[in-house]
């Protein structure tokens, strides 16, 4: 029915597409696997001739990369758990409870996405350093909160207001508590969108680079973003170890992305925003 | 159900009032003063921070027509390459259209990782974009993406558009599942064809989806340093997120880069009104 020049031309299209997607995270692997002498021909050529996995092993033996990734681990673990709780509690009083500014208050924070990065640093970098939190790894967590605290708590409330208030009323009928109500039947069943919100902070506090280079300062504090920034060899960078490194590093993100997508995409078309 | 909800709202309203409120009232007050950090020294001096940007016009005039050309350009690529993305995965006989849409969402993962991927496929000697584009016969010479402002910006859009585009995308993928089909069977019924049906049921009903999703767009890129990532050294696009950064954190003037982030602030408040206007949220 269709006419099949059509149809040959889509698909020409989509592969090309797929090209332009994908060159950056195949140059990166297929430079990840070469020496020197290959990454640094002339001209370049696109296919590795003899693949090698030394660069693998020189990054996961290097103690320098082993603290950027446990530093990045740290922080983004801190961060997602911190960040999830605070936003599920904002979310279930947004979902359950009737007060005063409630929708004011809501504007208030999704509003808050809106507001440049640029206008908050200074005065935090200044308090920062007077309270001995710069180049200090707890500084991180707290100032993530910019980039994720927001969406979590859209995400959370549009979580808890699916789930039937029915449930709940049942459950305490049935003898639970308050507090038993919340934590065995709401967030049980919230648990999906729940996992979502963890996962978007852990991704997107991994991912921070511009909080990350300007609070930090000392080696031994980097994240992983920050640590690959700066990696540079004496006469030459070893292309071939930073982008093992950087494999590393956005493999894991790239199949959490994929799997919390769709949450994205509800949220941003909605009217929460991600940083 | 009485006071209930403050302890579970207590801990959001303080990170909030310490992340945001504080910091933004401090910034703009940071603007009317003069700051010796090392020295530790605040000193009132009104407005003459302000005084000194308008002096030095042309300079931040020059630092606002890049941050347009990069604004508004890589709003155009990254849009019209995700409308292209998307009506070709919005086709229900289209096979492998879920592979097809991971692989076009994948470049959106990327933060720090694919800017650096970038600069090495930027490379002007070893570089792989340049000898693609070589092979496809686009351009005769390798061209040095990172070394001259006026392809540096370039090399900017053209990561954005690769970063981004995949926002768009489901942005648009979005808008489009939410077309009715009745629309479509009505016009077939009226003897539309396909092109017809594009212009004048398709792009009329995404023009609400594409008004929201541009305008956030729009407020990410004024506010990010990515160029400044992408092109650290001679050949850096300036743009006034950039600008603000290098004087804020490099210069450490933060009396005059909290001036400065004042323009920021009023350009993304204005395309902040028009996204709540689309949004159609009354204040």
């Amino acid at each position: 029915m269709r006419n099949p020049v059509f149809v040959i031309i889509k698909y020409i299209l989509l592969l090309g597409c797929a090209a332009f997607a994908l060159l950056p995270p195949i140059w990166m692997f297929l430079t990840s696997i070469r020496v020197p002498t290959e990454y640094f021909a002339r001209p370049p050529t696109f296919i590795t001739k003899n693949p090698t996995i030394v660069n693998y092993l020189a990054v996961v033996a290097d103690p320098q990369f082993q603290i950027y990734f446990v530093n990045s681990s740290l922080v983004s673990l801190s961060t997602a758990t911190l960040w999830t709780i605070t936003a599920l509690l904002a979310g279930f009083a947004f979902a359950r409870f009737n007060f005063r500014f409630k929708e004011s208050l809501f504007l208030i924070i999704i509003f808050c996405q809106m507001v440049p990065l640029m206008s908050l640093m200074a005065p935090l970098y200044y308090l920062f350093s007077r309270i001995g939190l710069l180049d200090n790894l707890i500084a991180l967590p707290i100032l993530y909160a910019i980039n994720v605290l927001p969406f979590s708590v859209w995400m959370s409330r549009a979580a808890f207001t699916q789930v039937p208030t029915d449930l709940e009323d049942a459950a305490q009928v049935d003898g639970c508590s308050y507090l038993q109500t919340i934590f065995l039947i709401s967030v049980r069943v919230a648990a999906p969108a729940i996992a979502a919100i963890f996962v978007f902070c852990f991704i997107e506090s991994w991912n921070e680079y511009v909080l990350a280079m300007t609070f930090i300062n000392s080696v031994s504090n980097r994240t992983v973003q920050i640590g690959i920034m700066l990696y540079r060899g004496f006469f030459y960078t070893d292309w071939g170890k930073l982008m093992a490194a950087s494999t590393i590093a956005s493999l894991p993100i790239m199949v959490l992305f994929i799997y919390i997508q769709k949450y994205l995409v509800s949220g941003l078309s909605q009217g929460a925003i991600k940083g | 159900m009485r006071k209930k909800h403050l302890p579970f709202l207590f801990p959001t309203i303080a990170i909030i009032t310490f992340d945001f409120l504080y910091p933004i009232i401090y910034t703009l007050l940071l603007s009317f003063y003069d700051v010796k950090l090392l020295e530790n020294k605040f000193e009132f001096v009104g407005i003459q921070n302000y005084l000194n940007i308008v002096e030095n016009w042309g300079f931040l005039l020059n630092i606002l027509k890049n941050t347009f050309a990069w604004t508004f350009g890589s709003l155009a690529t990254v849009f019209g390459f995700g409308m292209l993305t998307a009506l070709l995965l919005h086709d229900r006989e289209l096979r492998f259209k879920r592979v097809f849409r991971s692989i076009f969402i994948i470049p959106w993962s990327f933060s720090m990782v694919g800017i650096l991927t970038w600069r090495w496929l930027f490379s002007s000697d070893y570089g792989m974009f340049n000898e693609i584009l070589k092979k496809v016969g686009l351009i005769n010479n390798y061209i040095n993406w990172l070394e001259s402002s006026q392809t540096s910006i370039w090399a900017c859009i053209i990561f954005n558009t690769w970063h981004m585009a995949p926002y768009a995308m489901v942005m648009i993928l979005a808008g489009l599942e939410s077309i009715p089909t009745t629309l479509y069977e009505a016009a077939e019924l009226d003897g539309a064809d396909s092109i017809k049906k594009f212009f004048y049921i398709t792009l009329p009903q995404l023009k609400s989806t594409v008004a929201v999703s541009s305008s956030l767009y729009l407020i990410w890129t004024l506010n990010t340093i990515t160029p400044y990532i992408l092109v650290p050294g001679a050949g850096t696009t300036e743009v006034l997120a950039t600008y603000i950064y290098k004087t804020f954190f490099v210069s450490f003037n933060f009396g005059l880069g909290a001036a400065t982030t004042t323009i920021l602030f009023l350009l993304t408040l204005i395309v902040t009104l028009f996204y709540l206007n689309m949004l159609k949220l009354k204040w």
